[in-house]
């Protein structure tokens, strides 16, 4: 398992295109995905669907708990790393 | 009886009409005793048509540069959810008919969002619920909605986004029971310009059909059975509305120019191939700036030459015989791509950006000079050098170009060789070097977004400063003086593709700086060439002394 801790800075938070982009990184690769919303400790660890990113609500300044498993899991875990840390190509 | 209903927001405009009741496509009903695995092949085959509508209505308002396209895209993941897919698949296998079951599903899911404690995440409630919407739709078949009459004022309980999109453009207006001022349904209607109120509670679902309405977008309300006072002023602000568009356009086909026929171009800036259309549908006579950026965004591979030489053609295929004005890769460590890794910057503005990243990737730059060349085989392409701050940047265009044709030679493909190579002028370093890249550039476009930037040294978003230095500083005015003589002086066409060419006054200020074309949103157009053409060469060579001059 990967594991990563990110903190989200674009201004619409995990909606809209970033969420969009989200999930489909997600479905490119092999691998399972969670997320888990850690600025909203009553949200629980989910997989990566857009249903459940409206669901943990990702605000800007959230911090974001990723793990993925399977035989990819250290690529997606970098593409979506990749994704928040350059604001979604915003 | 005359009243008025006050609404919860507004999109702006003045409709006068007769009620219409809205009706949605009637919930369709599942076939008696209808075996799982055929109401589970009618479900996959409802989100395969609902998210491949919603994919087309995404396109459709990217096409019109609709940043709201996105919104179709998410709900189109939406239709695709393995939250929405699961759930039905269990109701089913359950023995449950289709329609009940998305039913269900449907409700829980906005339920789930609705318990959230965020107001934001309340709203997107709709997004699910318009989704269930979607699938019915896409259940019930083909059989079109009964048609609305022309000049009519729709009334709904609620519209979907895709609902509102669908609305026939001859409806004078709409106006819902439901739906906030921040609600999609509500920026859908301002982006169409469709003057619409919305969140005018059950009141508005009261009213009898055919009943007069009055619908006032700007001030969120509709009067019922308007009086002749009422009516009287709304129709002098309908027709001097009116007047104005027809005047407007009266000009759509006539070359830009100013009053006493001295001529000032008046071009388009586009994002994407599709918005050709729109830059002539509002009469522009050019591209002044097309931004290739669309090509090289959301995606794990940079475009190949194929790719794009198809979307530059696309665009002359719109504007024959026009010229087209391509802005090479613009991004910078603000704006990274996945396959191209920019080490992160203290202060990317300052950075690696435009012309200076083609430098350091020139196997990226010249796949794009290559397909540009390929392309201006067959139309008026000019190609435009982004962030240019030293001669030694035009100059290594220059030679990336000779390059990029002699390649093109040797393999005996069609191409031209030497289309028009110019520069933006978005540095102050370009604009107070003016004179010398004007030896050497076939053209000067102001970049005046960044070189109001550059030369006040604030950030345009900055909180509290954005502001008071804007674009219309008297030292950004002359650092387009400057680039404006010099360019005259060594006789090379010199344009903007800044904010600044579309903003009336400032279109006058540079005509009268001698400014050859100006480029802008192509929506902008009619009200500039409108504004021109009632200005004289005396009057704008006035209001350019005036803004370069100008003491603060």
């Amino acid at each position: 398992m990967t594991e990563v801790i990110l903190t989200v800075t674009n201004p619409v938070g995990l909606h809209a295109r970033p969420a969009k982009l989200f999930v489909e990184t997600v479905r490119a690769y092999k691998s399972t995905v969670t997320i888990q919303n850690l600025s909203r400790p009553q949200t629980k660890e989910l997989p990566v669907t857009a249903f459940n990113l409206l669901q943990i609500g990702v605000r800007q300044g959230h911090q974001i708990r990723l793990r993925a498993s399977g035989e990819d899991e250290a690529e997606v875990i970098a593409a979506l790393t990749k994704l928040v840390e350059e604001n979604f190509g915003e | 009886m005359s009243a008025t209903l006050r609404g919860a927001g507004g999109a702006a405009g003045l409709a006068l009409g007769p009620a219409y009741h809205w009706q949605r496509v009637s919930i369709p009903t599942d076939p008696p005793n209808e075996p799982p695995e055929a109401a589970l092949a009618r479900f996959h085959a409802a989100q395969h048509t609902a998210a491949h509508r919603l994919r087309a209505l995404a396109e459709r308002q990217r096409a019109a540069g609709l940043r709201e396209a996105d919104l179709f895209d998410a709900q189109a993941l939406l239709v695709e959810d393995e939250t929405l897919t699961d759930g039905v698949t269990a109701l089913l296998l359950d023995g449950q008919p289709l329609i009940p079951a998305i039913q269900t599903v449907v409700r829980q899911m906005e339920e789930a969002l609705a318990a959230l404690d965020d107001d934001y995440l309340r709203e997107r409630a709709a997004d699910i619920a318009a989704v269930g919407v979607e699938l019915l739709r896409a259940l019930s078949g083909d059989h079109a909605p009964p048609p609305i009459p022309p000049g009519a004022i729709v009334i709904a309980d609620d519209l979907t986004p895709a609902e509102t999109v669908d609305l026939p453009h001859h409806v004078a207006g709409f106006a819902t029971a439901g739906g906030g001022p921040t609600g999609h349904t509500i920026i859908l209607a301002r982006s169409r310009g469709v003057p619409a109120v919305v969140g005018l509670g059950e009141a508005i679902l009261h009213i009898p059909a055919g009943t007069t309405l009055l619908l006032d977008g700007d001030a969120a309300l509709v009067m019922v059975d308007p009086d002749e006072a009422a009516l009287q002023a709304a129709q002098e602000r309908m027709t001097a509305i009116q007047e104005t568009r027809r005047r407007q356009a009266a000009l759509r086909d006539l070359p830009g120019r100013l009053r006493d026929g001295r001529s000032i171009a008046l071009w388009a800036n586009i994002g994407r191939p599709a918005e050709a259309r729109l830059a002539r549908d509002n009469g522009a006579e050019g591209i002044g700036l097309f931004r290739t950026e669309f090509l090289f965004l959301d995606r794990s591979a940079p475009p190949d030459e194929d790719e794009q030489f198809a979307a530059y053609r696309a665009v002359i295929t719109e504007l024959p015989n026009r010229p087209i004005v391509i802005r090479t890769l613009d991004v910078g460590g603000d704006k990274p791509l996945p396959y191209l890794p920019l080490p992160p910057e203290a202060n990317p503005f300052l950075g690696v950006r435009g012309v200076r990243l083609s430098m350091q990737r020139p196997d990226l730059f010249q796949v794009q000079l290559r397909a540009l060349l390929r392309a201006a085989f067959y139309g008026d392409i000019w190609i435009m050098l982004p962030m240019v701050t030293t001669l030694a940047d035009l100059v290594w265009g220059q030679e990336q170009m000779r390059e990029a044709a002699a390649a093109l030679a040797a393999a005996g493909i069609e191409h031209r060789a030497d289309p028009p190579l110019g520069i933006m002028i978005e540095t102050p370093a370009a604009a107070v070097l003016a004179d010398q890249f004007a030896r050497h550039a076939a053209f000067f476009s102001i970049g005046s977004n960044d070189l109001a930037q550059y030369t006040l040294a604030v950030d345009r978003g900055h909180p509290t400063l954005a502001t008071q230095y804007r674009a219309d500083d008297p030292a950004v005015w002359r650092m387009i003086d400057l680039a404006a003589r010099a360019a005259q002086q060594a006789g090379i066409p010199i344009g903007i593709c800044g904010e600044l060419g579309g903003e009336p006054d400032a279109a006058v200020a540079l005509a009268g700086l001698g400014l050859n074309e100006l480029s802008m949103a192509p929506a902008r157009i009619p009200v500039v060439k409108e504004r021109l053409a009632q200005t004289s060469w005396a009057e704008a060579q006035a209001a350019a002394a005036r803004m370069v001059q100008r003491v603060e």
